[in-house]
């Protein structure tokens, strides 16, 4: 049994006054089966057949609500016409890391599956987890429609976990009316970001607390090994290359002209189109020739008392024809090489000659280390 | 009848003291004393590792650690500095995380002393039409969040920014402040300046004229009779606005790393930065240093605000019109508020404007957007209304519940008794301790819940929501009145208590109308802290409807500065607005 009557509150903001507070018995038998958050005097459902079709997801905040385009609305009206269940969105502030504390604290995960898992997001859970199985179900991937037409460069889950979703890739965003006033064309190479013609010229996301800082991290590292990424970030920063709160407050102030270039997603030009901004200023650099594949997957958490449900949705999202409109509604590229997009779509996402990214084996056990050694180098300035 | 009323009356001081310290430990000490006790409690049993382990970086404690390694380090640290022509050794000590951190806070302080004082003179000396608004409207920096600031602060400081585009224009060299020290510190003075000058201005006007006459009619000048007779008396408003200051500077954290990126880090940084590592000892070990020192510096403070004793002024000086003949005293107050708006309207200005405009020109699109939102959004997404409506309910809850609050710690600490001084200290506490522990500790402790006799006991959504936020904001409420009831002649009370009144009825209709100013600037503040507050917000209202305006703004970052803007602006109308109500209310007694 388990209880999701806190689903209710979202949108009935008055009962959700009434009452902050509950307590739940708690089944000695299985202490992974307990608990909840309700919010809700009136949720007193106690599971039963209405329940069983409800697919609770998690997700990020910008899939469901960006204010921009997000597909999480058309996806959840498109599933739940083609499946007789309700699907329930879940953005928790924190992402994924909310449902690892969850489970290192003892606490049910209750969400039966959480969409748009990065293998840096899977690395940490699968290092920190204190006990217990992983938090995540592998899948049958022989039961699931279009798999085989998955990206390989995307499967990034050697315990076939994580099932891809989409994709994009982390690149430089710059804009060319700044960089003419210096009378040079757009960065080419990572040795062109430490030269003089682009001093002060590159806003960083923090790596900290920021995924596309952080993968911006890897792609370094992947170009100049362990031993001379710290090298190259120190010329960087020599240079005038300033890391930034997050990927908003960098793009926030490159938007300003607070400087020509910064590290972003090489669908960019897509929202610039959208709101008829000036596509000088949206240009799409990759560094050597390359592009981070910033990689999204699915995977069913665990303790899902909704496997087979979980499943279904995992193969809805793999049709062609979802992925292309995810794709496209989410400003990303499908994780599937035969979604149909609009040329337009096409055309305004460019993709790298060469994509890098880490495998799992790459960055397991090395994240933290990875970033404690640059954070220390960065901040001890 | 009578009876009856005695009894309600002597169980309400008892009843809210429970109720008082119900709330503070399941909403503060216990949450976050699960977070930080991973410092001090390894496995089962005590243990000083951790925070020995923090004390002996030289990341964190610089030449201090240092030292305590190898104490040459204090003498050959020395190297050769060119002032102009002359060369100075001096010692280049490294300070570390925690050294560079005091440094900023410090240097904060002092920025905000330099531009709420002259402030506080305007408020306090000054007539002028729309005076009473601006005093009112002076709480409005503090509930922006940092993301707006930071917008705000580029389109003015920024390479491109109004300040730049004015030196150009006069022909002056362009200034580089963004991602460098100043910048930083300007903008904590940003959003504590207002609160130095409102709570210096209050006892400004409570001076009594009749003092400072005295020592001129003694033979004093004016200048001497101001050091002498008026600064002590503004001293402990100061001081107050200093030290609270000095405490926000210090726990700084977002605002840092938007405008000063992370080679600017502060310890707050790297407490995110740990828990983020889910490496919870050294983070809990940071913030428990991080509180320690504060509640160090509370406690001097308190100390010595308990040796004065200001009395409340008969006969304040008049004002003196701010239009008129153009002399030394109005010149300087004109160069001030040409200074107040290059720091306090153009980054406020900036954030308007950016709302309405886009790619090509001046637009309305973005409100249009907030609308859409409201008309549009899934049960699942943000609607601008609601977070309004939340932020306002929230607002006027938590000062419900914090003014009483407050005012009762206040009292507290007017009595005499052993250990009076801690409790005073402790009540500081939510602003003392790290606000990224509070938030991780209202995830683990009430989100996720406590397992008590078989219960898994959770708590969350807006009744949780209010009570964190009363929880942040009562020792504003504390640390106004406090300071004004220790003014109140004790015999009045005692007189008052022996004729048989309740010590309620003394607190309402004796104490509390003498100190109605402070309790007033209070509820402005506790207002403030509640629409401000984001990051235990953002927890506690998670997957419900909960959310504040702040929350909202944060969800409608993109890739167009717009959408956040136009209801960063929303915000700060919704705020204003508020703070106008709240002082009218407060019948002008208020600051």
């Amino acid at each position: 049994m388990k209880r999701r009557s806190y689903l209710r509150t979202a949108g009935v903001g008055v009962a959700g006054l009434l009452a902050g507070c509950s307590a739940e018995p708690v089944d000695t038998d299985s202490p992974t089966d307990s608990g909840s958050e309700s919010t809700d005097v009136t949720g007193t459902t106690t599971g039963g057949t209405t329940e069983t079709s409800t697919l609770l997801v998690g997700t990020y905040s910008s899939f469901i609500d960006a204010p921009s385009t997000s597909p999480g609305a058309w996806v959840k009206e498109r599933f739940e016409a083609e499946h007789d269940a309700t699907l329930e969105w879940f953005a928790p502030d924190g992402g994924m890391e909310y449902f690892l504390q969850r489970r290192n604290q003892g606490v049910t995960v209750d969400t039966d599956l959480y969409a748009g898992l990065t293998p840096e997001n899977m690395v940490r859970v699968d290092d920190n987890l204190e006990s217990g199985d992983s938090l995540f179900k592998p899948v049958d991937t022989g039961a699931l429609s279009n798999y085989d037409n998955v990206v390989e460069e995307y499967l990034f889950d050697p315990q076939e976990r994580a099932i891809p979703m989409g994709a994009s890739y982390i690149s430089l965003v710059y804009n060319q009316n700044l960089l003419d006033k210096r009378g040079v064309d757009g960065p080419k190479t990572f040795e062109d970001l430490t030269n003089d013609a682009y001093r002060d010229g590159l806003l960083i996301p923090n790596p900290q607390n920021s995924e596309t800082g952080l993968e911006f991290l890897f792609w370094t590292i992947n170009e100049y090994g362990e031993d001379g990424y710290l090298d190259y970030w120190q010329r960087l920063l020599d240079n005038g290359a300033r890391i930034l709160e997050s990927w908003g407050a960098a793009y926030g102030a490159y938007s300003e002209g607070e400087a020509p270039a910064v590290v972003s997603y090489a669908t960019d030009q897509v929202f610039a189109d959208m709101s008829g901004a000036d596509m000088a200023e949206h240009q799409i650099g990759f560094l050597n020739g390359e592009g981070y594949a910033y990689l999204e997957a699915m995977a069913r958490f665990s303790d899902t008392d909704r496997p087979k449900l979980a499943e279904t949705f995992m193969s809805f999202m793999l049709e062609p024809e979802i992925q292309a409109e995810v794709a496209q509604r989410n400003v990303a590229l499908p994780a599937v090489d035969n979604a149909e997009l609009s040329q337009t779509f096409d055309e305004l996402t460019p993709e790298p000659e060469t994509a890098v990214s880490f495998s799992y084996d790459q960055i397991s056990g090395n994240v933290d280390t990875w970033l404690e050694e640059w954070s220390r180098q960065v901040a001890g300035q | 009848m009578r009876g009856t009323r005695d009894r309600v009356e002597s169980a309400a001081l008892p009843l809210a003291a429970v109720v008082t310290i119900s709330l503070l430990v399941v909403m503060f000490f216990y949450p976050v004393g699960r977070v930080l006790s991973e410092a001090v409690w390894i496995d089962g049993a005590p243990t000083a590792e951790p925070l020995l382990e923090v004390l002996a970086d030289p990341f964190f404690f610089g030449v201090l650690a240092e030292a305590a390694a190898d104490p040459s380090v204090l003498w050959t640290a020395f190297r050769p500095h060119q002032f102009g022509p002359v060369t100075v050794p001096l010692p280049d000590y490294r300070l570390g995380l925690f050294g560079f951190t005091a440094y900023q806070a410090l240097l904060s302080t002092l920025a905000s002393i330099a531009l709420g004082l002259p402030g506080a003179y305007v408020l306090a000396r000054f007539e002028f039409p729309g005076r009473e608004t601006v005093r009112s409207l002076t709480a409005v920096p503090f509930v922006m969040p940092s993301i707006m600031v930071a917008i705000g602060f580029i389109a003015t400081f920024g390479r491109n920014g109004v300040l730049n585009g004015v030196l150009t224009a006069v022909g002056l060299p362009r200034v580089e402040l963004l991602y460098t020290l100043p910048i930083i510190v300007l903008a904590h003075a940003f959003y504590d300046a207002p609160l130095i000058a409102r709570v210096t201005a209050t006892a400004w006007e409570s001076v009594d004229a009749g003092t400072a006459e005295t020592a001129r009619s003694l033979g004093a000048s004016p200048q001497r009779a101001f050091l002498d007779v008026v600064v002590p008396q503004l001293l402990p408003a100061i001081l107050t606005g200093a030290l609270l200051t000095f405490i926000f500077s210090f726990m700084s954290f977002a605002i840092v790393l938007a405008l000063g990126g992370l080679s600017l880090a502060t310890v707050e940084v790297w407490v995110y930065h740990r828990v983020q590592q889910l490496d919870y000892t050294t983070a809990s070990a940071l913030a428990t240093l991080e509180m320690v020192f504060s509640l160090l510096l509370t406690y001097a403070y308190l100390r010595y605000e308990a040796r004065q004793r200001a009395e409340s002024a008969a006969r304040p000086a008049p004002r003196k019109p701010l239009f008129g003949r153009l002399n030394l005293d109005r010149l300087a107050v004109w160069g001030y508020v040409g200074v107040a708006i290059v720091v306090f309207v153009t980054p406020i200005a900036s954030m308007l404007l950016a709302s309405v405009t886009g790619p090509t020109g001046f637009t309305l699109d973005y409100y249009r957007f907030l609308i859409d939102r409201q008309a549009t959004a899934a049960s699942f997404q943000i609607k601008p209304l609601t977070a309004v409506r939340n932020s306002l309910l929230y607002g006027a809850a938590s000062l419900a519940i914090a003014v009483p609050m407050g005012v009762l710690l206040a009292v507290a600490s007017t009595r005499e008794f052993r250990g009076r001084k801690l409790v005073d200290t402790l009540s500081m506490a939510p602003f003392a301790v790290s606000g990224v522990v509070v938030g991780l500790g209202l995830l683990q402790g009430l989100v996720f819940g406590t397992q008590a006799f078989g219960y898994r006991i959770t708590v969350s959504g807006a009744v949780a929501v209010v009570a964190a936020h009363a929880v942040g904001a009562y020792p504003f409420v504390t640390r106004n009145v406090a300071p004004l009831l220790a003014t109140i002649d004790r015999s009045v009370v005692e007189s008052a208590r022996t004729l048989g009144a309740s010590r309620v009825r003394v607190l309402l209709d004796i104490e509390l109308p003498q100190v109605f100013a402070g309790v007033v600037a209070g509820a402005a503040f506790a207002f403030a802290i509640s629409i401000g507050e984001f990051d235990s917000t953002v927890i506690l209202a998670s997957g419900s409807s909960a959310y504040t305006m702040p929350v909202a703004i944060e969800r409608f970052i993109g890739r167009r500065l717009g959408p956040a803007t136009a209801m960063g602006c929303v915000l700060l109308v919704v705020t204003a607005v508020s703070f106008l109500v709240i002082d009218r209310l407060g019948d002008g007694r208020g600051m």
